[in-house]
């Protein structure tokens, strides 16, 4: 339960932080996460998916207004990706950005 | 927590290394891309990134946004199909929020449109745009456009206008918000480029571009290495073998014998010459029509006008809608070219207006005598040297690195450049044609149809047959341009002698010269490309090769039969899909056949030709099996000429009526002497041969000629999933509505039915939609209406209040 928690907050952070200040502000902020909250275990798996999680977050979000499922395929067909690959991308580029973030800042006695 | 050793406290620098190595790759990636892949960051960011392009694909109901320089607030409405009505209190204000919401609407193309006239394409694109940047300046229009925008006009507002409407754009690429920005710019990992009014001239000399290059000298040259002189000169006639001129002329069309003199022995000079020659790839497919109807011939008493520009077909469409109200001062609808600070053919509550390309003769080329044949610095003029003109191009890439340098040289004349082991030089009007927004900004200010062309004629290029009918039911029209005067036998279609300035152009046409027809008494005015004068009436030399006029000629045959037309009527008309080409040719070929009445392929094809009823429908069988006979004809008929020397229609047209002319003896059979006949049977069942193994058995159903006809519009980037491949469309070679045969990329790019009534009323659509956003409902909404020959109502209100918003953005002066 605090693991998911962990997670949620994390992802609150990169949506916020995102529609501040852009795309760069993960990994920005998986490094201060770490540093920040020390006592969690798992740091790459919170901040990978609380990462991911904030970025779909905002698609689900923006999918209330508009029809994201053809965007989404639109898109990728544009970059020829299979149907659901831009999708994927949204989700997996955050996660790798937030989690090489933490990796590099997290002290080594943290798993 | 998990307690490990102190030992192993530290992760191993390695390791940590490797982490870092990891993270800058994902960060140079998000940032700057990596090779085709674009920067990712910015493209999959869901606020400001791609995904962002959907929450504001579509218009939002209310918005405001403030211009500097702006008089007034200027209120914008957009109507259902989204085109802005611009409501404003001055002229220039109309201008700015013109400006405004083309950015708005369509940022990456006024972007791609001016790099691409100014020779910047690689700046945006990278080394995939350096061959047409090298095009572009070494023709001299990065020259030229430098030069029009120093001499930009302070007076009769020339310069006030662009720099209003750069004020509009860069008011919206200013404060654009991140997420606005366009997906090509995403992909491309750039950003839009502030416009100033160079940019504007350039989008004109890109125009320019488009429409006046020729190919003349390059054509006859291929065809008199190959068959001599005599045959050249035949095959690319001075006139038009059909005259049906859009100065009426005879009342009837009329046609001027062709004597094809057999084909003669290679011309060696010629040959040489020829190596020299630039092979400038110039459309030959594009084409236009526009026609009015005096109110003696109409319904309902008012005076008719259609017309429909034929360009390349893109998504988005070259063509953007829009309305300027200026109240007492302006009060026009129509469309505007992206980049252009006005309406380009459109109407107001008084009189409307369409153009055609002149398709006149406006770029000669002299072979020039230098001091050096491989960097000239002088050139010899009337036994001197002059210097030449030396001028440095630098090519940039996306990141600002130089990717190529070019010098280029320029003679008294235009740019010089060095083809073979020689050096030619070239004059075209579009690098002289100044003024040209006077001529937009007149126009809308004329009450009748004479008074509009007194405006406009001081328009230079590129020159348009110009046609207009007013509310008072007058119908002109007028070809309208700069026409050079050329010394000697006064012909532009051979390359000209250097030396001396007496081979130089001598002056212009006047005004009065101009191909013209003001309230004629047939009673109906049609242009669609052709020789715009009978040779009879005609004063100078004004171009060769031109198209025959089929497309006229069954414009003119619809009107002289109706003397009760209406919208509707002008509106079927402008996708016709009778061929007076196939009408023309297929007594001959049934003819051909005839003679071989034992010869079942022969007769099979006779059989289906007979029964066609030379129509391009989208389920017509016979139309596929005839573009086939042509096919097969064009490649038996005319085997002594390389592919660039094959002739227009005219020249078949006439040998058609010459059975035994020894053009019609192929060279692959030297035992025998074939006559027209035996190459019409001949080509007759090749084509059924070829036609049933292409698409089956005819019976089956696979000659359908939606089957086989496709239209292809590209987006602009030419990516696959933006465009609209494949799109079955009526009509076919030579039709109204004209496109090639296969994957055609031209067509009709915005179709217009004015009728000037008491109240003006008008119809059109254009391939495509308002919007330059692939994720709009109005990137492509136009599309299938436009597939389909139908045309929307435009509403013209008079006021904001007369109309249904679909949104409203309020411009503010900015205090």
């Amino acid at each position: 339960m605090k693991r998911a928690l962990r997670i949620v907050a994390f992802a609150s952070l990169v949506a916020g932080g995102t529609v501040a200040g852009g795309w760069w502000t993960v990994p920005l902020l998986a490094a201060v996460w770490v540093r920040v909250l020390p006592s969690d275990r798992r740091p790459v798996f919170t901040t990978a998916l609380g990462a991911a999680l904030g970025w779909l977050g905002l698609v689900a979000f923006a999918a209330m207004q508009s029809p994201m499922v053809a965007l989404a395929a639109r898109l990728s067909a544009v970059l020829e990706l299979p149907r659901w690959g831009f999708l994927a991308a949204t989700a997996v580029f955050p996660a790798l950005l937030a989690g090489t973030a933490t990796l590099l800042v997290k002290p080594a006695s943290i798993r | 927590m998990l307690i490990v050793p102190d030992s192993r406290k530290r992760t191993p620098i390695a390791r940590r290394l490797a982490v870092g190595a990891v993270l800058l790759a994902l960060g140079w990636l998000g940032a700057r891309g990596a090779g085709p892949v674009p920067p990712v960051g910015p493209l999959l960011d869901p606020w400001h990134g791609a995904w962002g392009l959907a929450a504001t694909a579509n218009l939002s109901p209310w918005a405001q946004d403030s211009i500097p320089g702006l008089g007034a607030d200027v209120r914008v409405v957009y109507d259902d199909r989204a085109v802005p009505h611009i409501f404003a209190a001055t002229e220039l204000d109309a201008v700015r929020a013109l400006g405004y919401v083309t950015a708005r609407d369509r940022l990456f193309q006024l972007d791609l449109q001016a790099r691409a006239g100014g020779g910047t394409l690689s700046e945006l694109l990278g080394p995939a745009g350096l061959d047409a940047d090298r095009e572009t300046r070494q023709l001299g229009m990065a020259r030229a456009a430098e030069r029009l925008a120093r001499d930009l006009s302070d007076t009769g507002g020339e310069r006030a206008a662009m720099d209003a409407y750069a004020a509009g754009i860069n008011a919206y690429i200013d404060r654009m918000p991140e997420r606005d920005l366009p997906l090509e710019y995403r992909l491309l990992g750039r950003r839009p480029t502030r416009w100033s009014p160079i940019r504007t001239i350039q989008v004109l000399l890109r125009m320019g571009y488009i429409l006046t290059r020729s190919s003349t000298e390059l054509e006859y040259l291929a065809a008199a290495a190959a068959v001599g002189d005599s045959a050249a000169a035949a095959l690319i006639p001075l006139h038009s073998p059909i005259q049906e001129p859009i100065q009426p002329s005879a009342g009837e069309p009329r046609r001027i014998p062709l004597v094809l003199p057999p084909p003669g022995a290679p011309d060696t000079a010629a040959a040489t010459a020829l190596s020299l020659m630039p092979r400038e790839p110039v459309p030959r497919d594009l084409g236009s029509n526009n026609w009015a109807v005096a109110p003696g011939r109409t319904r309902d008493g008012a005076a008719l006008l259609a017309g429909d520009p034929h360009l390349d077909l893109t998504l988005p469409s070259i063509w953007y809608e829009a309305h300027l109200a200026v109240p007492g001062v302006l009060d026009e609808y129509g469309v505007t070219i992206p980049g252009l600070p006005a309406i380009v053919i459109g109407f107001t509550r008084d009189v409307a207006w369409s153009f055609t390309n002149v398709e006149a003769d406006l770029m000669d080329r002299w072979a020039e005598t230098v001091d050096d044949s491989v960097a000239p610095r002088r050139y010899r003029l009337d036994g001197a040297w002059v210097p030449l003109e030396l001028r440095v191009e630098i090519y940039l890439g996306p990141t600002g690195d130089t990717i190529a340098v070019d010098t280029l040289r320029f003679t008294h004349r235009g740019p010089m450049r060095r083809v073979g082991r020689e050096w030619l030089s070239l004059r075209w009007t579009t690098l002289e044609a100044s003024g040209q927004w006077q001529f937009f900004s007149r126009a809308a200010r004329a009450r009748t149809a004479r008074e509009w062309l007194d405006l406009v004629s001081s328009y230079r290029s590129p020159p348009q047959n110009m046609l207009v009918a007013d509310r008072a039911g007058t119908i002109a029209i007028r070809s309208t341009g700069r026409f050079p005067l050329r010394a000697g036998n006064g012909r532009g279609d051979r390359v000209l002698d250097g030396s001396t300035r007496a081979s130089d152009w001598i002056g212009d046409w006047t005004v009065a010269e101009y191909p013209q027809s003001v309230a004629p008494e047939q009673g109906f005015l049609v242009s669609a490309n052709q020789e715009p004068q009978d040779p009879r009436d005609q004063p100078h030399y004004l171009g060769s090769d031109w198209v025959l006029p089929w497309r006229a000629l069954r414009i003119n045959q619809l009107l002289r039969a109706d003397r009760a037309v209406t919208p509707e009527t002008m509106r079927r008309w402008q996708t016709d899909p009778g061929s007076p080409r196939a009408d023309a040719y297929v007594p001959y070929l049934l003819r051909a056949a005839a003679v071989r009445p034992a010869d079942s392929l022969v007769q099979r094809a006779a059989k289906l030709l007979g029964a066609w009823d030379r129509r391009y429908t989208l389920g017509n069988e016979g139309a596929v099996l005839f573009e086939a006979v042509n096919r097969s004809l064009t490649a038996r008929l005319w085997d002594e000429l390389p592919p660039e020397a094959l002739p227009g229609s005219a020249a078949l047209l006439a040998l058609l009526d010459d059975p035994t002319n020894p053009w019609w003896d192929l060279r692959s059979t030297p035992q025998r002497v074939e006559q027209r006949d035996d190459v019409l049977a001949d080509a007759l069942a090749e084509a059924y041969q070829a036609t049933v193994r292409s698409y089956g058995p005819a019976e089956f159903g696979g000659w359908r000629w939606s089957a086989v006809h496709r239209i292809d519009i590209w987006h602009l980037l030419h990516l696959p999933a933006l465009s609209r491949l494949g799109l079955a469309v009526a009509g076919g070679p030579s039709t109204i509505s004209p496109s090639s045969v296969t994957g055609g990329g031209e067509g009709s790019s915005w179709r217009m039915v004015v009728e000037l009534g008491k109240e003006v009323r008008a119809w059109g659509t254009y391939p495509g939609g308002q919007s330059g956003n692939p994720f709009s409902r109005h990137y492509d909404d136009r599309l299938d209406q436009w597939t389909r020959g139908e045309l929307a109502p435009l509403h013209f209100p008079r006021t904001a209040s007369e109309l249904a918003p679909a949104a409203v953005l309020i411009l503010r002066r900015k205090s």
